[in-house]
């Protein structure tokens, strides 16, 4: 008996308030998600394979273009690992039953379905074309597309946000088994604390700016309307304010799953516990400061630039702490090439890649040259997509033994894992060289000297859809023919490997007492081979 | 004990978004804040447009609100009572706050293209009137869930600390809206 044959009916899976089942009808929602935003993705790559734009009218570009970026922002990257695997493990880590506000989750999924469907059809009644920044007055003024229907939709997943988010605070407050203390809580929690912290504090002000958005757009009563006075620069601001701390939560949980892995496939303690755990606290706390690094060039005071240029730099700190500490973890390791260790090591090169070129950005000066090209494309896709997706994988195929019971197969997964770590650096290098060459982004068309680059860029994306198809083909195939996965196959220290896989409904049989720290390697434990 | 534990857990899930609540009403007090900077003068002019008694006898009902239900949270064997009167002077309040809007509407006070503006900005002075309008109605929308709420608690359901605590965040909105809207300009003046 297990969570999964606990009840075979719709209505048992519809009406759950097991944390599991809802990640589950999580990873489905978000799952379609990725691939609608990785089509429009793919459109756009195709598109750019000629100069003169080959599929796509301008028009059509841009809203392509904001299809993929409101789908892959709101709707995977922000709720990507929280919903999924937080859901999942964030329980079962701590000892817990569940989270401290089942039906609350239950609601956030809903809320999030609801609106997922309100921005869907926005797309697909005509689109957006404006960027998934929305900028006023463009947005209020000049734009003429579904904007109601996905500003709805974004505002609903905003809520689901904040539930989460206060769920997760809540229960790692709350619900700890005995015994587990702060600084033996594993890594992951710590970030996703963070995460939760800043989804509570950043969503409410994205929140209020859609609502001054959409009485602008429809009503005509603008707070941003530079017709009676209004600044648009003040929307800025205020989107930024979210959508700066909204990049750290699509990036703190990926932190996370590769502080996890780097210490179970290395067999070490994570290097520097502490610092690794507080430099999360540190990214969310310094993340609410760096927002005007966005408004360089947008007719922001010099003085305020300078400000939040330092911040920003100020920020790669308690990353570079992380990226040096798994470091220091590999250091003498006893290290297993594993399908997700690939992941980890693929998100650590990536990210460090993304994080660097980030520092190019937040340079006043270097900014003004590469402001509003393809090397800003670059950087955050190295974060997004290098990075956090590679980290969604590497904790997917880490956690799907506890999962689903079933062991996904080792050598496909292998190969996705390298496939996708060649296939993004293909798709997006050339970006690097072609934004430091000028090329501008948001555009259908470019100048006939970029196409090489261009075309080795879609090259790599279609490498790169391939092999995101890949896991998605294997690990459906697992869940019917994988073997049955023991209780702890990766002879893994957490909390949730000390129940059968998958869990009982109630997580375990009794609530787990903790004596020691989060990664406790006794020799007994190793695995076969 | 149990129970008591899980009480405290709602209560600091309550606290928790009461603090989201902060940042988003945060946001529109500082577009408050951004204008009032930028005009200051046609802000002023704005808020002696506010009629004075109305927001007045507003704040005193509400404020009277908070009060009995505090009494309630401090006094469980009168809860019941308490939280009808807390209830009914909301209600009041909103029933004071559509006769009100009622006023605005005809004097030209709607930031739409009939706006009747008094001073030579008169777009600044239609940012007043959108503020008051997005800050009131908002208000207005947490003032029927919190009744709703209180409603909730009536039946005997959930935890009347988690329905007070909400009820005096709006309350507390209202506190910075009030002498924002009605009291501000006039001390200008």
């Amino acid at each position: 008996m297990n969570y999964l044959t606990d009840g075979w009916t719709i209505r048992s899976w519809l009406l759950t308030t097991d944390h599991k089942r809802i990640a589950l009808l999580y990873l489905a929602s978000i799952t379609a998600f990725f691939f609608l935003g990785g089509t429009a993705a793919a459109l756009i790559r195709l598109n750019l394979l000629s100069p003169a734009g080959t599929l796509l009218s301008a028009e059509a570009y841009n809203r392509m273009m904001t299809l993929h970026g409101v789908i892959m922002v709101w709707f995977f990257l922000v709720p990507a690992i929280p919903v999924t695997m937080g859901n999942f493990i964030v329980p079962l880590m701590i000892g817990a039953r569940d989270l401290a506000f089942p039906r609350l989750n239950l609601v956030s999924w809903y809320l999030f379905v609801i609106a997922g469907l309100f921005a869907v059809y926005g797309m697909f009644m005509g689109g957006v074309d404006t960027g998934w920044t929305f900028y006023a007055p463009l947005s209020t003024a000049f734009s003429h597309g579904h904007l109601v229907a996905v500003a709805a939709g974004i505002f609903i997943a905003g809520f689901s946000s904040v539930a989460t988010g206060l769920n997760f605070v809540v229960t790692i407050h709350r619900l700890r088994a005995p015994g587990l203390t702060w600084y033996r809580l594993p890594l992951f929690l710590w970030s996703l604390y963070a995460t939760s912290v800043i989804l509570l504090l950043a969503t409410p002000v994205l929140t209020m700016t859609l609502i001054l958005l959409v009485l602008e757009f429809s009503f005509g009563i603008g707070v941003f309307d530079p017709a009676i006075g209004g600044d648009p620069l003040l929307f800025q601001h205020l989107f930024w304010f979210y959508s700066h701390p909204a990049v750290y939560v699509m990036i703190l949980p990926g932190l996370g799953v590769t502080s996890e892995l780097v210490s179970v496939y290395a067999r070490k303690p994570v290097f520097g516990y502490k610092f690794v755990a507080w430099s999360s606290i540190a990214i969310a706390v310094i993340g609410f400061f760096v927002w005007g690094h966005h408004m360089f060039v947008a007719g922001q005071s010099l003085y305020a630039s300078l400000l939040f240029s330092f911040l920003s730099f100020l920020v790669a700190v308690p990353s570079a702490i992380k990226v040096f500490n798994w470091l220091g973890t590999l250091h003498k390791g006893r290290i297993r090439f594993d399908a997700p260790m690939l992941y980890a090591f693929g998100f650590i090169g990536l990210f460090t890649m993304g994080g660097l070129t980030g520092l190019f950005l937040a340079a006043l000066a270097a900014d003004v040259h590469l402001t509003q090209t393809y090397f800003v494309v670059a950087h955050f896709h190295y974060i997004m997509v290098g990075g956090m997706v590679s980290a969604y994988f590497g904790g997917l195929h880490y956690w799907w033994p506890k999962i689903t019971g079933r062991m996904y197969p080792e050598m496909w997964a292998r190969a996705a894992a390298i496939l996708i770590f060649f296939g993004f650096n293909l798709t997006f290098f050339p970006q690097f060289i072609l934004g430091y060459l000028g090329m501008p982004r948001r555009y259908h068309a470019y100048p006939p000297e970029f196409q090489i680059l261009n075309v080795l860029s879609s090259a790599g994306a279609s490498i790169l859809a391939l092999a995101y198809v890949l896991p998605f083909g294997y690990l459906a195939w697992s869940l019917l023919f994988g073997a049955r996965a023991p209780a702890n196959p990766w002879g893994a220290p957490g909390l949730e490997w000390k129940t059968q896989s998958p869990p009982i409904s109630g997580n375990f049989e009794r609530t787990p007492m903790v004596t020691e720290g989060p990664y406790v390697y006794p020799p007994e434990a190793l695995p076969h081979g | 004990m149990a129970e008591r534990y899980e009480a405290d857990t709602d209560v600091i899930g309550m606290w928790l978004f009461l603090a989201s609540e902060v940042l988003f009403f945060g946001a529109l007090f500082f577009v408050y804040l951004v204008y009032q900077h930028l005009y200051p003068q046609a802000m002023a002019a704005g808020a002696r447009r506010t009629d004075l008694a109305f927001g007045t006898i507003n704040a005193t009902l509400l404020l009277t609100s908070s009060l009995a239900m505090s009494v309630g949270i401090g006094w469980p064997d009168r809860l019941r009572q308490a939280f009808l009167a807390a209830g009914g002077l909301g209600a009041a309040f909103l029933a004071v706050k559509t006769l009100e809007y009622g006023q605005d509407f005809r004097e030209g006070l709607f930031p739409g293209v009939h706006f009747a503006a008094l001073t030579p900005e008169a777009g600044a002075e239609r940012l007043f009137f959108i503020f008051y309008f997005t800050a009131t109605a908002i208000h207005a929308a947490h003032m029927l869930i919190g009744l709703g709420l209180i409603a909730y608690a009536l039946k005997g359901k959930g935890s009347p600390m988690v329905v007070a605590l909400y009820w005096s965040f709006v309350d507390i909105v209202w506190i910075c809206l009030y002498p924002l809207l009605y009291l501000v300009g006039r001390g200008a003046g």
